[in-house]
């Protein structure tokens, strides 16, 4: 009976030190089960919805200001892009029409051609809202989530919408969590990004990933394969969730590795991760 | 109570804020961290346990919408919220100098957090070397920051007449 007082004392007098003790423990074992898969963590529900469309409505306020003073002073610059815009088109119409010509004198190159230009993705459109690009991960929200069909593991690119469908500009990421209204993406740029790449100069594969120090970074399976500074990367398809033939970007760099052996390729990814605002999210 | 809910509520604000639109002006990945700036503030307004719910509320905001691995900002938040909460009493509140040393603490100590947590979700945390001026110049921005930050929230305090 004494012991139980003395143990019911300790407990009051200690009381706040064992639940912060307690709270730690509970959320330090949240974020083991998080990591490995095996805890999805919290869906706010309604409330979450409900900062989403805050998060909505602050991202299009800031995003119009901005856009507003940029094309202030973009006037300036727009003349001289138009030109080299312009001189840039007659440059990639003349590589098009030498590629249709080789592509034409060979009839596997040409049902290939066919094939590629004729693929289309279900996609749909997402509203960036939210965004961390801060030091250690580069992950955003965007306004589309599981109501519009969108699930974990979709890709997420960023592409202009033409007459004859989309055109993409590049990968920008991944879905990793939905919500009924919204999705988590992480990018290309975080750590936590892995995507298997074909390099198209010469077939070899690899994995690029991100990193906390803003670089993409990569290496290839065959330790003796190469690679060129300018050369393209596409997702290899490796891996079934990536599909292939997004284009990631180019070949910046080569380093050896301390072994000498392998290289290490930095990547100049295709798209500008400081300007994104609408994204397509192509569904499976 | 109803000083909680008015915490809560401008802590939902800040980080509506801060996710949505100070990004913008994100020119050298240098930002200010309006969150933690705000959970400073009130922790050292309240007590032990009202900072740790204000830093749980704060942590998980960031988790639930941004984050896949859930638990990490919570973690953290919440270990600062405690701390400046159960500490306030003895810390000069009057001081606005304090609110600028106890925020850029916070700061420092919230990199190193997520550094160590990070190392044991075995990121390249050996490649943070680089982003370590970023941090350094977050943590002077806070420090200053807070002092604008405060008078805001003594404002907001008088307007809804819940003393501080």
């Amino acid at each position: 009976m004494f012991e139980s007082g003395e143990q019911m004392n300790f407990l009051k007098e200690h009381f706040k030190k064992i639940l912060f003790f307690l709270t730690i423990f509970i959320l330090i074992i949240m974020i083991g089960l998080s990591s490995i898969g095996r805890f999805e963590g919290a869906d706010l529900g309604f409330i979450g919805n409900l900062i989403a469309g805050f998060q909505k409505l602050t991202y299009k306020t800031g995003n119009t200001l901005t856009n507003s003073f940029y094309s202030v002073q973009d006037i300036v610059k727009m003349r001289e892009e138009n030109i080299m815009l312009t001189e840039s088109i007659y440059k990639l119409r003349e590589q098009v029409r030498i590629l249709e010509n080789i592509i034409n004198k060979s009839e596997a190159l040409e049902t290939e051609y066919e094939m590629r230009k004729n693929l289309t993705y279900d996609y749909v459109v997402g509203q960036v809202i939210a965004i961390d690009d801060s030091n250690w991960f580069s992950r955003f929200t965007i306004d589309k989530g599981e109501n519009d069909g969108i699930r974990q593991n979709d890709i997420v690119i960023q592409a202009v919408k033409t007459d004859d469908g989309i055109v993409q500009i590049g990968l920008l990421g991944i879905v990793t969590q939905t919500s009924s209204d919204w999705a988590k993406v992480i990018t290309l740029l975080d750590e936590g990004c892995k995507v298997s790449f074909k390099n198209i100069e010469n077939d070899e594969s690899g994995i690029v990933q991100g990193s906390i120090d803003g670089n993409v970074t990569g290496y290839f399976f065959n330790s003796k394969a190469g690679a060129e500074k300018g050369d393209n990367l596409v997702t290899s398809g490796i891996g079934e969730i990536y599909i292939p033939d997004i284009y990631i970007g180019d070949v910046k760099d080569v380093v050896k590795t301390t072994d000498a052996s392998t290289l290490r390729i930095i990547v100049e990814p295709a798209v500008d991760f400081t300007k994104i605002s609408r994204v397509y999210v192509l569904t499976k | 109570m109803k000083k909680l809910i008015l915490m809560s509520s401008l802590i939902v604000i800040g980080f509506v804020f801060q996710t949505s639109f100070i990004g913008f002006f994100n020119y050298f990945k240098i930002l200010p961290n309006i969150p933690l700036i705000l959970l400073v503030i009130f922790a050292m307004l309240s007590d032990g346990v009202e900072g740790g719910v204000l830093g749980i509320l704060t942590g998980i905001l960031h988790d639930a919408m941004i984050y896949d691995v859930f638990g990490i900002y919570t973690l953290i938040y919440f270990i600062i919220g405690a701390v400046i909460g159960a500490f306030s009493d003895e810390m000069l509140r009057e001081n606005k100098l304090v609110y600028s040393a106890v925020t850029g603490i916070s700061t420092v100590v919230m990199h190193l957090l997520l550094f160590l947590i990070l190392f044991f979700l075995r990121f390249r945390v050996h490649l943070a070397k680089s982003i370590l001026p970023n941090i350094l110049f977050e943590t002077a921005l806070n420090a200053v920051l807070v002092i604008f930050v405060l008078k805001f929230v003594i404002y907001i305090f008088d307007r809804f007449n819940v003393k501080a």
